[in-house]
């Protein structure tokens, strides 16, 4: 089988790793770009969220190179996103692809139809094989996560050079497939990038912003018009809210560390927000709770896809809790008519705002 | 006279006001009700709600506005989250109160019930009980306005299917101008599907029902139907919907697709509705495979009247043409069917 599959950040080395484990040729789309979001725009319905129209650009490049499987992930609401496959599925049909598609629904309690659903990306293969499969991609993830979340630390230290060290590692990871070999990459990497926290060629009062938001828009560069990478730029550490990884500690895997976390935001957020709405919502509203009572972060960015209805949600009871914490938070909506310039502007302009007012800060605690 | 409530006349008041009013009525409480919508109303809560907020949002917000100015001891808020098994309202319902809170200060104390079939157990659940008792401490007293509630509820939603409007079984009155008497004279049937909180607000959908009336369409909303007939049309759905509504909308346009006793149907969303988003798109595409005539109209603040008007007019025009013709290939969305050249 030919399979293809929707970007979002690192997710196509695990998924690549994965299927290519199991014995299929595998046609990651290419990477996102102009085109892309041009070609999902086309012919998504009009105010779909920007997820759906990207992933839909994904299926239109990737059924083009010849791929003739999409694997897609499926839900069970609230948010649209467990409709998506749905629509996408008909959108492709009526452009005339001839394609089959295979999504992965959460089994509910019926393990039978999940597994008979997953068969034929199985190819064949044995119980041990797949768990090799499964576990290189996991690692890959794992180790995608420690990198970047080293390089979020480092990129103020030396911009160019830490990006640069980083982009190598993706790459590095992306062809490993043997986990030792794996380990040893990701050892390697993280010692290069620590290495850019000692030569501090710049001197700065380091600013934390954390992000929270959608997680789709979190962790797509060219969808978020790479705001790591510009905040960095900044010479601000930036803290990203959620990983891949905990992603599916979270949803699949409920590890108790993860449990243990959830058990915190929810709490935190409980005088403002107390039940889930779908999506993020709720982590949004606790993290950055956590994140101002905690003194984590001197800012955050909440970033969502236009009309991302659980992130509205927490868009509304956003500013309270920055009010009641003086806490500075910036809500950025993207969709595909966002443009660099427009969004460099709003991001200095709060990067500023918050270098003052943590100097004043520092200040009137020096003067009494 | 009792506590008094305030109830917004938006969202699910249109399917639930009785169930509510019922249950606060036989609990001893006094029911105020905000006017209908107008532009004053759709402003204040315009300028309360984060802008990308829906349409129906932020009309809800603008009627907690103006519930407060009027004297009530409890703004009445529920919190939807699921009214059958494995499906959910919208994420904005499951907000609503949390939304509330924050955006609007200084609002009377919100009466909260959480509706969640998931967490009910019992004949009567346990929220009904703790809402109950703000009002009572006899737990029969509850009980029995429950019961009584239900029944309202079961009747309201038979006397929807013959066609009837929310407010008029509400308030137990007959416009002369309701559904039934324009049977006679009406040359088309066309299938309104959408929201009940934008097929019945009439400030809001800009009166579309009188207008397609006073054009002469006979006019089959989604609520018109039997949850036996949306069952019938969700069988072309190849994964089960997961929310309520999204299952009436899909569900009646695809129930009216195969049993074609419609000459059109015309799909009323609100801009920015998560779930009709997709669901509109579904819709749209199975409805132009069938080379169906439908019209999506698109409603948010900036609607204009006139330009409703004539796009409902031209719909219509459309539509009477291809009937008095009998000939299907009259474009009903844009393309034309035979003559792929046609620059249309």
């Amino acid at each position: 089988m030919r399979v293809t599959f929707p970007h979002m950040g690192n997710l196509w080395i695990a998924l690549k790793a994965l299927f290519e484990k199991l014995g299929h040729e595998v046609i990651p789309p290419p990477p996102i770009t102009r085109k892309t979001v041009e070609f999902g725009v086309r012919y998504s319905p009009e105010f779909a969220c920007l997820p759906l129209k990207v992933n839909v650009g994904n299926f239109i490049e990737g059924l083009d190179k010849g791929a003739e499987t999409v694997v897609m992930l499926g839900g069970s609401g609230p948010c649209r996103f467990g409709y998506y496959a749905q629509v996408e599925r008909e959108i492709l049909k009526d452009l005339g692809y001839q394609f089959k598609i295979i999504v992965i629904e959460p089994p509910m309690g019926d393990w039978a139809s999940f597994l008979h659903n997953l068969q034929p990306l199985g190819n064949g293969c044995s119980w041990k094989e797949i768990w090799e499969a499964l576990t290189l991609a996991w690692g890959k993830i794992i180790a995608l996560d420690k990198i970047h979340r080293v390089l979020l630390k480092v990129q103020l230290y030396n911009h160019r050079d830490a990006w640069r060290c980083y982009e190598q590692a993706v790459k590095a990871i992306n062809v490993t497939d043997e986990k030792k070999r794996l380990r040893e990459t990701t050892v390697d990497f993280l010692r290069a990038l620590s290495s850019f926290s000692k030569s501090r060629n710049r001197r700065c009062q380091s600013l934390r912003i954390a992000v929270v938001g959608e997680v789709f828009t979190m962790w797509e560069p060219y969808v978020n018009l790479n705001l790591e990478k510009v905040l960095g730029g900044m010479g601000v550490e930036v803290i990203r809210s959620v990983y891949l990884s905990d992603w599916i500690c979270d949803n699949v895997l409920i590890s108790p560390r993860h449990l243990l976390r959830r058990i915190k935001f929810k709490k935190a957020a409980r005088p403002y927000l107390n039940c889930f709405v779908g999506g993020h919502g709720w982590e949004s509203v606790g993290d950055s709770i956590i994140y101002a009572r905690n003194n984590l972060a001197d800012g955050v960015v909440h970033i969502l896809p236009f009309t991302c209805t659980p992130e509205i949600v927490a868009q509304s009871i956003l500013p309270a809790v920055s009010r009641d914490y003086r806490l500075p938070i910036l809500t950025l909506s993207l969709d595909e008519h966002s443009a660099q310039a427009g969004f460099q502007t709003r991001i200095e302009a709060f990067v500023d705002l918050i270098r003052e007012k943590k100097r004043r800060a520092v200040k009137s605690s020096m003067t009494c | 006279m009792g506590i008094k409530i305030g109830i917004p006349r938006a969202l699910l008041y249109y399917d639930y006001f009785l169930f509510w009013s019922t249950f606060f009525e036989g609990l001893g409480a006094e029911i105020i009700l905000s006017p209908k919508t107008n532009k004053e109303i759709l402003n204040s809560g315009i300028k309360a709600a984060v802008e990308e907020t829906c349409l129906p949002v932020k009309v809800f917000m603008g009627h907690v506005q103006s519930l407060a100015s009027q004297k009530v001891d409890y703004l009445f808020i529920p919190r939807y989250v699921s009214v059958e098994p494995r499906r959910f309202l919208c994420p904005k319902f499951m907000g609503l109160p949390y939304m509330i809170k924050q955006l609007i200060p200084g609002i009377p104390p919100a009466l909260n019930v959480d509706i969640d079939i998931r967490k009910h157990k019992g004949e009567v659940p346990e929220e009904m009980y703790r809402l109950g008792r703000v009002f009572t401490f006899n737990p029969w007293k509850i009980r029995l306005a429950y019961r009584l509630a239900l029944e309202n509820q079961e009747s309201f939603k038979n006397r929807m299917l013959r066609g009837l409007q929310p407010e008029e079984i509400f308030f137990n009155r007959t416009d002369a101008k309701t559904t039934r008497t324009l049977k006679q004279n009406s040359t088309l049937r066309l299938g309104l599907i959408g929201h009940s909180y934008n097929l019945y607000d009439r400030y809001i959908n800009m009166d579309i029902i009188t207008k397609l009336q006073g054009m002469g369409a006979e006019i089959v909303t989604s609520k018109m139907f039997s949850d036996r007939e949306i069952n019938q049309g969700l069988k072309k759905l190849q994964k089960d919907i997961f929310w309520t509504f999204g299952k009436e909308t899909i569900g009646s346009a695809y129930y009216l697709l195969e049993n074609a006793s419609v000459d059109g149907i015309i799909l009323l969303v609100s801009f920015a509705c998560g779930p009709d988003s997709l669901i509109m798109d579904l819709i749209e595409r199975t409805y132009k495979r069938a080379e169906r005539p439908f019209l999506t109209l698109v409603l948010d603040e900036h609607s204009a009247e006139v330009g409703v008007i004539t796009r409902l007019e031209a719909f219509i025009e459309m539509l009477k043409w291809r009937k008095q013709k009998n000939e299907s290939y009259i474009p009903a969305h844009g393309k034309s069917v035979d003559c792929p050249e046609s620059p249309i």
